[in-house]
């Protein structure tokens, strides 16, 4: 247990999103635009549009049942917990706002999926059914906001994601097998190509 | 059982054919430049046995100089015989062949796990899946090659090794992303089938032997100038990071950090990772789908929103499956099917990874065959909304949303023959302004034009090395851009073009007129047809 908590105390301090979110938190650049309203003239003006065309095409019915002021708000909210699990925003380009992202690196580090997949895999099916919902809950407050893939809503899910990954290097490091080293070479390296990113090329 | 399976295919069959079949020539609502091109050659061929620059039955067809794959092209021609040149004969075969491969899934997971409502519930997900119907039904080549692909697979796991070998080489006859798939998913296959290979080797010598010389047909042509320009352009290869972005990272960096963290392998190793997991994330397969034109679902993403819910639960439920090689098969399958798409220059493409979808479709039945009764209370409305969005998303917003222009399905060009071709023989010269690219195909196609005679004047030329090419022109008609301050003084000339090459406050009453205009379904104008006096 000691190993996992350091290991996830180690890996969140590294952790990009650690870095990005807490350097810049006080600039008025990284504040979140605006609460979610479904009352905006964007959506009001799309739901409208759909709806003008269902009926135009006889369809007027089932444009408003499919779309409509309720089934969007789900919609958004849905889009916004599930974009959280984006790869190229999760791995590879981070956040939109370049105050909370290098715009070169992920929120968490792309090689740690494989102690987190190796996690999952080796817990119980209960277990997995847990940790999948965890994960999938802690993004809730991404539907709050309006901006899309906004990293300060997503915070818990990271955490979790470096406790998982936390618990899945400390199942590797028990591997007999020599090829783990050299996965603990790229996960360095990865960390290393962040460190340098962020003090030599990003600036806000 | 026997007869349970037989239902089960039979109602596979109708359902998947009455989804692929339903409006097929008007949703979607045109015909695009590669059906056309398709269409034509393969009338080209019907009518003279040459492509339509005269080649003789070729494996390669130039056509708007993408060299285009043969197998579709052949197939077409019982098709156009049948129904002639229109949108049906040229939708008809990704349509009969998107069926037959929800056959061909079925048995292969009933082969799998022996579950003959794992089975079916995977082939109506698979007959009524967003991602596969969006390529079946348009004539889109992908269709005909995975077709070929899920056979092979199939046939092997049947241990009918020539029949599953000739499938594949059919996939690589077919579409390009294929001869890159093909190979790693015939690998995998021995990889996990060597023991009984090895036992059986004789009859994988004789599979090999009649692969290799159904295959050397078309070996050499991939070395071909057009081929070659072709991968160059469509894949990273060629790909070069802008110099003054390189520059400026090498002066923060100094030499040595530069080369440690910014070095080729590095850089396109990231892009090429990037590309590749851009095709699991949500966005793409649930939230937005695409931004190109002829791959997108207006408001959705490739599978539908519910599907989200299917795929964590069988994830979750992966252990209770007892057939781990299968299953082990099963999630290579699924890793291997973006690699064609990961190394080219689009950041994710649902075509090329259209082979993604048959181990999806399995995953999505496992976790809907997870569901009790009780489940359904609370993910019935969430599926019957979903396909309901999916419904009116490709027969209303969608084709609203992706009719215009090259990337698009080019709506408004069949109209536009309609309009000139009664009238065409009062002037001198057609001009057609090629703004929304590749008139030329549209004109031979609709005006059902004898190839015999437009293969003498067959002259393509390029206006971007990058680009596709526009035919010089036939008879009375040519295709370039249009210029009007010039082009205007040409006398009994008429002129097609877009609004923005001849606005309406140019046109001199004594100079020309108007005589019509072609509007896209949304009302907007598309072509206005201008013809200058005599």
């Amino acid at each position: 247990m000691l190993k996992r908590v350091v290991l996830f105390v180690v890996l969140c301090l590294l952790s990009p999103w650690f870095w990005l979110l807490f350097k810049n938190h006080l600039s008025p650049l990284s504040h979140p635009g605006s609460k979610f309203k479904l009352n905006t003239d964007f959506y009001l003006t799309q739901i409208n549009s759909y709806r003008g065309e269902t009926s135009v095409n006889d369809m007027g019915l089932l444009g408003k049942i499919i779309v409509n002021k309720y089934s969007w708000t789900v919609k958004e909210g849905a889009t916004r917990m599930l974009e959280s699990f984006d790869p190229h925003y999760l791995f590879l380009e981070g956040d939109l706002n370049s105050s909370r992202s290098t715009g070169k690196n992920g929120l968490v580090y792309l090689w740690l999926i494989v102690p987190v997949i190796l996690q999952l895999a080796l817990i119980s099916e209960k277990q997995r059914v847990v940790w999948i919902g965890i994960l999938f809950i802690s993004t809730i407050g991404s539907i709050f906001y309006m901006e899309n893939y906004y990293s300060p809503a997503k915070i818990p899910m990271f955490v979790l994601f470096n406790w998982l990954a936390a618990c899945g290097l400390v199942e590797m490091l028990s591997f007999k097998n020599k090829l783990k080293y050299v996965y603990f070479m790229i996960l360095l390296f990865e960390v290393a190509k962040f460190f340098h990113q962020f003090f030599l090329h990003y600036q806000l | 059982m026997k007869q349970k399976i037989i239902i089960a295919v039979l109602s596979l069959l109708v359902l998947s054919l009455a989804v692929r079949l339903f409006g097929i020539s008007k949703i979607p609502l045109s015909l695009n430049w590669d059906e056309t091109t398709f269409s034509y050659n393969a009338y080209s061929i019907l009518q003279t046995g040459k492509d339509e620059y005269g080649q003789i039955l070729p494996l390669q067809f130039k056509s708007i100089g993408d060299y285009k794959n043969p197998m579709y092209v052949y197939l077409l021609i019982p098709s156009i015989s049948i129904f002639g040149l229109n949108e049906t004969a040229t939708r008809l075969p990704p349509a009969i062949l998107g069926t037959l491969s929800v056959v061909v899934l079925f048995i292969l997971v009933y082969s799998f796990f022996g579950d003959l409502r794992l089975a079916t519930i995977s082939g109506i997900v698979l007959a009524i899946s967003p991602w596969h119907i969006q390529f079946t039904r348009a004539g889109a080549d992908v269709g005909v090659s995975s077709f070929f692909v899920i056979l092979g697979i199939c046939l092997f796991f049947r241990r009918r090794l020539t029949l599953s070998l000739v499938a594949f080489v059919g996939s690589a006859y077919s579409y390009y992303a294929d001869k890159f798939f093909s190979p790693l998913i015939i690998l995998t296959l021995v990889i996990f089938f060597y023991k009984d290979l090895l036992k059986n080797s004789g009859a994988f010598i004789r599979a090999l032997i009649v692969a290799s010389l159904l295959i050397l047909p078309i070996l050499y042509l991939q070395f071909s100038p057009g081929h070659i320009n072709k991968v160059s352009i469509t894949t990273l290869l060629s790909y070069r990071f802008p110099k003054d972005v390189l520059d400026k990272l090498r002066q923060q960096d100094g030499n040595f950090l530069f080369t440690v963290f910014h070095n080729y392998p590095i850089e396109y190793g990231t892009l090429i990772i990037d590309r590749y997991l851009n095709h699991f994330s949500p966005n793409f397969l649930f939230i937005r789908g695409l931004e190109d034109n002829r791959q997108r679902l207006e408001s959705m993403g490739m599978l539908y929103w519910s599907d989200a819910i299917f795929l964590v639960i069988s994830l979750c439920t992966f252990n209770k499956w007892k057939s781990r090689k299968y299953l082990l098969f099963i999630l290579i399958w699924l890793a291997l099917s973006p690699l064609p798409s990961a190394i080219t220059r689009s950041p994710v493409h649902a075509r090329r990874a259209l082979n993604m979808i048959y181990p999806l479709s399995i995953l999505i039945a496992m976790g809907i065959s997870q569901i009790k009764r009780t489940g359904w209370l609370i993910i019935g409305p969430i599926v019957a909304w979903s396909m309901g969005l999916y419904f009116i998303s490709y027969v209303v917003f969608t084709p609203l949303k992706t009719y215009q222009g090259s990337a698009g399905w080019q709506y408004g060009y069949k109209q536009l023959v309609n309009f000139i071709t009664p009238i065409a023989g009062n002037y001198d010269r057609i001009v057609v302004d090629t703004g929304f690219q590749g008139p030329y195909i549209y004109f031979l196609l609709y005006q059902k034009y004898p190839p015999s005679s437009y293969q003498p004047q067959a002259n393509l030329f390029f206006t971007d090395p990058a680009g596709l090419g526009e035919s010089v022109g036939f008879d009375n008609y040519s295709f370039r851009e249009i210029f009007w301050p010039g082009d205007r003084g040409t006398k009994n000339t008429l002129f097609a073009a877009t609004l923005e090459k001849i606005p309406l406050k140019d046109i001199d009453s004594k100079q020309a007129k108007l005589l019509g205009t072609i509007y896209f379904p949304d009302g907007k104008e598309a072509w206005r047809i201008v013809a200058t006096s005599r």
